[in-house]
């Protein structure tokens, strides 16, 4: 991610660095007031993925700032994240008017950093996504359609956090024995794909499959998660970490953030689509089986969820 | 808070720490001059207002390069020279900065 960073403190702009890369984007360019910064993204001869920068300027500051780049076509989208002391909050909803997509306060904190710079990862890994689809549903939007069957399992095009389903099921075989002990598996599966795939064409249904498969990535707070689309509506998450939260509460983040679409399925007269999230499987020490069979488990557990009432933590594989 | 800027040394943060230990006399030496105008009262909004901007890049770097309690006078600063205006607390504040910035430096 190609980063410009915009305050006019020297030091500010060190440690703002320095955070970045410690996290892992090192291609950051720095600026010290936002005249600068505008003549750059003129005279630069590249595109900036995303902004970063101070509200409270001298001359022009982060609101008009912000102001000047959504006034050019190419940064019309562009992630611009605005930083502030806890002070200067009340300036924030100036930003957010003039067209800035979220805030970090200082002091910097690593943590916080992360997760706005990890937001602003997955928007443009949705929006490569999105174009990329778009591509690929113009190419073939003459004659060929996709040819999606409901039972399959596909890989999301243009989703790069996704693997194959059989990608995932190796996964697991290569793990040894301690690991595949320390994995755990959930499902989550579409409850209306039925009628989707009924009423969509191939393209839009798997369309819908990559809006669902952004979603749970969203959904979920630890990133180190592989999913895979299972097919008949379904996919499944490995991961050995933590969650961070229940599949109940995964479950309604997710509802709500699939409604943010509703007017795009709305205008192709399709129901947004609703999940259920099954429970959280492991494999057992005292009945080993097959390393897939957790998937197996995951996949049913979020097809046909057990009665609650009879749930008691996590199933076993 | 000296063995702080010590710990930094080997780490990522090395380069802001010394940048922050470098401007720090700079900003000392001009927190001085505007103390002495608002205390004879001349050019008294352009000197708060040059306070509120080194407080408020001081509050905005200090407390994550471990210097703790220059954030924290600096933060009281910028608030007093941008909302109360009371001149005898941006005083005090301010000779409390100094001392901690010139502790700095030694």
């Amino acid at each position: 991610m190609r980063i410009l960073a915009v305050d006019d403190d020297p030091v500010f702009l060190e440690l703002l660095a320095a955070m970045l890369k410690t996290i892992g984007y090192s291609d950051i360019t720095t600026m010290m007031s936002a005249e600068n910064a505008v003549r750059e993204l003129d005279m630069a001869g590249h595109a900036y993925d995303c902004i970063l920068s101070d509200l409270q300027m001298p001359g022009m500051d982060g609101v008009a700032f912000t102001s000047a780049i959504r006034a050019k076509p190419s940064y019309r989208q562009t992630p611009i994240l605005m930083i502030t002391a806890m002070s200067g909050k009340s300036f924030v909803d100036d930003a957010f008017a003039a067209g800035a997509t979220d805030y970090i306060t200082k002091p910097l904190d690593v943590i916080e950093l992360k997760a706005r710079i990890g937001m602003v990862a997955r928007l443009l890994a949705e929006r490569r996504r999105l174009a990329e689809f778009a591509r690929l549903v113009g190419q073939r939007a003459a004659a060929v359609e996709i040819e999606a069957e409901f039972e399959t399992p596909i890989l999301i095009p243009g989703f790069d956090r996704g693997i194959d389903y059989l990608a995932m099921e190796n996964y697991l075989l290569t793990l040894g024995v301690k690991r595949m002990f320390s994995t755990s598996a959930f499902g989550i599966h579409i409850k209306n794909a039925g009628v989707i795939f009924n009423k969509a064409s191939g393209a839009t249904f798997v369309q819908m499959l990559g809006d669902v498969a952004a979603t749970i990535m969203d959904a979920l707070k630890t990133e180190d998660v592989l999913l895979a689309y299972a097919g008949s509506g379904t996919f499944v998450c490995v991961t050995e970490h933590d969650l961070g939260s229940n599949p109940e509460d995964i479950e309604i983040f997710m509802n709500i953030g699939l409604m943010d679409f509703e007017s795009i399925y709305a205008s192709d007269r399709l129901p947004v689509p609703q999940v259920r999230v099954g429970e959280v499987t492991r494999s057992s020490f005292l009945s080993p089986t097959k390393p897939t069979r957790v998937l197996e488990r995951a996949i049913a557990s979020a097809i046909n969820p057990p009665d609650k009432k009879q749930k008691a933590g996590r199933l076993v594989a | 808070m000296y063995s702080a800027a010590l710990r930094l040394q080997d780490s990522p943060l090395a380069a802001a720490e010394q940048a922050f230990l470098r401007l720090a006399v700079s900003r000392a030496r001009t927190l001085r001059d505007c103390g002495q105008q608002i205390a004879t009262g001349q050019n008294m909004t352009e000197a708060t207002d040059r306070i509120a901007g080194i407080a408020h890049q001081l509050t905005g770097t200090a407390e994550t390069l471990g210097f703790i309690e220059i954030g924290l006078i600096a933060e009281e600063l910028d608030h007093h020279c941008t909302t109360t205006k009371d001149y005898p607390q941006i005083s005090r504040l301010l000779d409390a900065l100094l001392d901690q910035l010139s502790a700095l430096a030694r």
